[in-house]
């Protein structure tokens, strides 16, 4: 049987200033600022960690007053695209790193 | 050394809230509420486990509305990460939501509730459909209605019965007969 992988989240915040990149560290992501936001698995997992570790999670949350666009580079779900996804005004985005699929979609509230 | 937030389950069973209006709390030990109402009820997502103790980070909790009232229930996690969606409305059989609660952080010393995922709403509360669209149904219009970026006329208007009281009385076929001759006027048909 393989070993299953488990979702977790780093306990760290980033709060973005305008359109940014994922910093690699942070579980929780606040789009504080309008601006397109990417994630990239090649991002750093902290000091040590060259790539993003399988079972790794984000929420994004967008605090803003309008939509914003995540871009996902990777792959959601195996399709090995970028994929884009509009994350509305007050909603979020939940996404984990599986080591085979890449980012998947965990979760959605629009 | 970077601190992980690891989500999971309860094992509490089930809480199931009273059928009433009066606002309950989250019971501290269980993963799974069933949520039904008589009319609009409110559902205290906090920071207190059972006994008093704090809840652990990773802590998931699912509300489900489980009756098919048209009663609203309203969720409200306390503290939550998302300033824009203070709380969840749950509208509709079988609609959930899932929060997760994440670790302190900065000057929040208990942590916060984020939420991970809700059903969609089963109402539409108003807003712009873009792309074209089929009803497969039947289609009740209650409000006034416009056509090509007319403002919006009262029906009546619109099938050019000038007696309401009397338009209550037609049949169906009348009002019908009554609209096409008004799209023939108006070129809408031909």
């Amino acid at each position: 049987m393989k070993k299953g992988v488990f979702p977790y989240f780093a306990d760290g915040i980033q709060v973005t200033a305008g359109a940014e990149a994922w910093d690699g560290v942070s579980g929780f992501v606040n789009l504080a600022v309008a601006g397109t936001f990417t994630i990239n698995p090649a991002s750093y997992n902290g000091p040590g960690e060259p790539v993003v570790e399988s079972g790794a999670a984000i929420y994004i949350t967008n605090t803003t007053g309008s939509a914003i666009s995540v871009v996902v580079t990777g792959g959601v779900l195996a399709d090995g695209t970028s994929a884009t996804e509009s994350i509305a005004a007050g909603g979020s985005y939940t996404v984990m790193f599986h080591e085979t699929h890449g980012f998947v979609t965990l979760g959605e509230v629009s | 050394m970077i601190k992980n937030v690891l989500p999971f389950f309860l094992n509490g069973g089930i809480q199931v809230l009273t059928d009433n209006t009066a606002t309950e709390s989250w019971n501290g030990k269980a993963s799974f509420v069933h949520a039904k109402a008589s009319g609009a009820k409110s559902f205290t997502l906090g920071l207190s486990a059972e006994n008093g103790f704090p809840v652990k980070p990773g802590t998931i909790v699912v509300v489900m509305k489980v009756d098919a009232d048209a009663n609203a229930i309203t969720v409200n996690p306390t503290p939550d990460m998302s300033s824009e969606a203070a709380s969840v409305e749950l509208n509709g059989e079988n609609q959930t939501c899932m929060f997760m609660l994440k670790a302190p952080h900065g000057s929040n010393t208990k942590g916060e509730w984020v939420l991970l995922a809700k059903d969609a709403d089963t109402t539409f509360s108003g807003g712009t459909v873009s792309a074209d669209t089929v009803f497969s149904g039947s289609v009740e219009i209650e409000g006034s209605v416009g056509f090509y970026n007319t403002a919006p006329q009262p029906q009546e208007t619109i099938l050019a019965i000038a007696d309401t009281s009397a338009a209550t009385a037609q049949s169906v076929g009348d009002k019908v007969n009554a609209l096409i001759a008004s799209l023939k006027v108006t070129g809408l048909l031909g």
